[in-house]
């Protein structure tokens, strides 16, 4: 980093004298191409040199904050990791009751609020109010209520709206015929559930034995890569599952 | 009940709880009548004694082997042997020899240029693009 | 846990009684001749021992014993660079260590193997595992913990403990082998059981059929296995993997007989000290242990048992949703509280990574690095017991 600001002022100076030849001869780019080693940079040959060349001051948020006086009162530096929240970390509403750390994080929220309430804020440390990845830094963040947004999926929305009329009224309609009273369609007349279908209104013994016949005459049909594409899918949510991928 | 258990055996590290020394067993060969020899049998004679009763873990076997030079080999637990040829030192130099077998965890010498090895994962994660404030540079 | 009757124990160790478990097959001449090796014989009686055993031995040419005589243990310098190697007390005599190094399947008789001092140190190991554990992670679900315990202080990982000892076996049982080597031989049934449980009632149902879980804590062996009335007869289809757990109970049975030698001649704390820093001290990653079937419906149950807002998922970031390899980072929350995040090359998969993080977040919370344990009470001047964070139980 402190090569590149170094190379900056140098390339400032550059770029003048760069457009002055570019205005001066005709063919720009091969004056450019000459005027390119008059930036002198020296190949990382050894490893003094890329080591030297890699050396990094630390970010801001590693540092003291300069605002206070100097001999500052001992201060927590919080500097949340760019990196995935690690399962270790176990969330504040996952921290039994007698737990320290569940105070600690109160506490740290309390704080949160009285600053931000009391219009305290200090631009050169934006890190506390900022949503970010850690459970830590989520506690920070719980107060603002910007969530990022929700995604669409399925999921289980209890409605409670079927008496038993409704159902014996499904169990008659599938008995009579299976085949027009399929689970989508009573899920459907009657807004609920596939799986609460099937549990309710089991079809008869033969219509599923006929059901996985058909099942059973469209997957012969199948070929090499779809069925290897099938169980493929299958093995990777197993992996996926154990933790392997 | 959904979650299932994986199989696995915890991984042992030597020197975290207990420490056992590497080294379990020496082998000392002399000869009786070469010249290659001479410092061996003096340290066989007046070192070796003090230097087993001083490492009571490691077993000691001392054999001729006629006509040839004296060798020390070090048997190590993880199955390896480090054999050294001691012909023609004298008895503090096959000392120093068998103090740096003893001390030889029996693995392959190999250049380590990192200042600390790990088996832990980072404290702070992997660094992720996908996280953090990101750096202005 | 099985209650462990330490004194017990130990009283019919130090004293075996003479002719107690000895079957018929043994001739009492041998008897008289060998010593035991428990009772820590001064040398200038073993000697005097010795000479008596050469003189009636001389007579009739007496059969060769199974596994080497005790006698000859202080000679061995195999035996004293182990014994100097685990740093064993003065206390335990090397004629103990020569006895934890043969097994059943060397020598039957059960006043001159190991199989008691094992069982001993397998119920001592496994107690001071176990309230590890519990008290370390008191989330873990039973399966979980039973094979944590299993990865400690199961056979596969107590054969490695011996032979980071270097353990070595001998290449057949037998009087002249040295006693610093391990006497075990494949393909001899175990004669004296060590391990503990119930056969089953509902074993004649098959073998799928089986009771819940919480039936292994008194049915079933330590690790959760079931104990069968017959030894596991399935040698022809798989002879090597029945060779490699037979090596591995060998080894292992070392290793947990050492600790109950040190249990027997030195006591409780030294026995507690030894399992920490040769077992407990290894490394295990427990979040290697899970295997989820429907992360998503158990993580909806864990909220709705305790009180929780249901979990959503919400889109954190994502890149390249419409190249060839999108990254989609998904969080799931609790209201404003998030549970877990997880990343993956579509939106479901990274959703029900993000619930398999949640719930290992729920499983593996732990009070802390330094938890206190039932057994560090025992200590004299011990703090009060706080009790450790009990949970109710696994999602069902």
């Amino acid at each position: 980093m402190d090569l590149r600001s170094l190379l900056r002022p140098a390339s400032q100076l550059v770029g003048p004298l760069r457009h002055l030849a570019a205005a001066s001869s005709s063919p720009s780019s091969s004056s450019a191409l000459l005027l390119v080693p008059l930036i002198s940079t020296r190949g990382h040959k050894t490893t003094a040199r890329t080591k030297r060349s890699l050396k990094m001051a630390p970010h801001d948020s590693f540092l003291p904050s300069r605002s206070a006086a100097f001999p500052a009162a001992d201060q927590i530096i919080y500097n949340p990791p760019a990196s995935e929240a690690s399962p270790e970390h176990t969330p504040f509403i996952f921290l039994p009751r007698n737990d320290p750390r569940r105070l600690a994080i109160l506490r740290l929220r309390n704080n949160n609020n009285n600053n931000n309430n009391s219009t305290f804020s200090d631009p050169s440390q934006p890190s506390s109010s900022s949503s970010s990845s850690s459970s830590s830094a989520e506690a920070a963040a719980a107060g603002d209520g910007e969530l990022p947004p929700e995604m669409r999926y399925k999921r289980r929305q209890p409605k409670y709206n079927l008496t038993k009329e409704h159902i014996d009224e499904m169990r008659r309609l599938r008995a009579e015929d299976p085949l027009t009273w399929s689970v989508q369609r009573l899920a459907r007349k009657f807004e609920c559930s596939t799986v609460f279908v099937q549990m309710a209104a089991p079809a008869p013994e033969e219509h599923l034995r006929w059901l996985r016949a058909k099942m059973e005459r469209k997957k012969e049909r199948w070929g090499p890569i779809r069925t290897a594409a099938r169980e493929d899918r299958k093995r990777r949510a197993e992996m996926l599952y154990r933790g392997e991928l | 009940m959904t979650v299932k258990a994986l199989r696995a055996i915890a991984d042992g590290k030597n020197g975290l709880g207990a420490f056992v020394l590497q080294c379990k067993k020496l082998d000392l060969h002399y000869c009786d009548w070469a010249g290659s020899s001479k410092g061996m049998n003096g340290f066989i004679k007046s070192l070796l004694p003090k230097f087993a009763a001083a490492n009571p873990q490691i077993e000691f076997a001392v054999s001729p082997r006629p006509g040839k030079h004296p060798v020390i080999v070090g048997h190590y637990i993880n199955g390896r042997t480090k054999p050294i040829c001691v012909r023609n030192l004298s008895p503090y130099e096959i000392l120093q020899k068998v103090e740096l077998l003893r001390d030889a965890s029996g693995e392959k010498l190999r250049r380590t240029n990192k200042a600390v090895l790990s088996t832990k994962p980072s404290v702070r994660g992997i660094w992720s693009p996908y996280h953090g404030k990101g750096m202005a540079v | 846990m099985k209650r462990i009757r330490p004194s017990r124990w130990s009283g019919q160790l130090l004293q075996a009684r003479r002719g107690a478990g000895i079957p018929a097959a043994r001739t009492p001449l041998c008897l008289a001749v060998r010593c035991q090796s428990t009772s820590s014989v001064p040398a200038s009686d073993s000697s005097t021992l010795d000479s008596s055993s050469s003189s009636s031995a001389s007579s009739p040419p007496a059969p060769p014993l199974p596994a080497p005589s005790f006698d000859r243990a202080p000679q061995s310098a195999k035996l004293a660079a182990l014994h100097a190697r685990l740093s064993l007390s003065k206390k335990i005599p090397l004629q103990t260590l020569a006895r934890a190094l043969v097994t059943p399947s060397a020598d039957a008789n059960p006043n001159f193997n190991n199989a008691n001092l094992a069982y001993l140190g397998s119920t001592i190991i496994n107690f001071h595992v176990y309230e590890y554990l519990v008290c370390k992670w008191p989330r873990l679900p039973m399966a979980i913990l039973y094979e944590a315990l299993r990865a400690y202080a199961g056979d596969e990982s107590l054969q490695q403990v011996a032979r980071r000892w270097g353990v070595e076996a001998a290449a057949a049982p037998g009087e002249e082998v040295d006693p610093g080597l391990l006497q075990w031989k494949a393909g001899e049934s175990n004669v004296v059981n060590t391990r503990w449980g119930y056969i089953r009632s509902e074993a004649a149902k098959g073998k799928a059929w089986r009771r819940g879980l919480s039936s292994r804590v008194v049915l079933d062996s330590d690790f959760g296995d079931q104990v069968s009335s017959t030894s596991s007869s399935g040698a022809s289809d798989s002879e090597r993997l029945e060779y490699n757990t037979l090596q591995s109970e060998a080894f292992g049975s070392v290793v947990q007989a050492v600790i109950g030698a040190i249990y027997t001649h030195c006591g409780r704390d030294e026995a507690k000290a030894f399992v920490k820093s040769h077992i407990l001290s290894r490394e295990l990653d427990p979040s290697r242990l899970f295997q989820f079937k429907l992360p998503t419906r158990e993580l909806a149950m864990l909220c709705a048992r305790e009180g929780f807002e249901p979990p959503v998922a919400r889109l954190e970031s994502e890149t390249g949703r419409l190249s060839r390899t999108p990254v989609y980072v998904v969080g799931i929350y609790s209201g404003k509280e998030k549970l877990g995040e997880g990343t993956g090359a579509s939106l479901d998969v990274a959703r029900r990574k993000a619930c398999m993080t949640s719930l290992k977040a729920w499983y593996l919370y732990s009070p802390g690095n330094k938890v206190r344990v039932p057994s560090d009470m025992m200590e004299p001047g011990a703090k009060p017991w706080t009790a450790p964070h009990i949970d109710i139980g696994e999602i069902i």
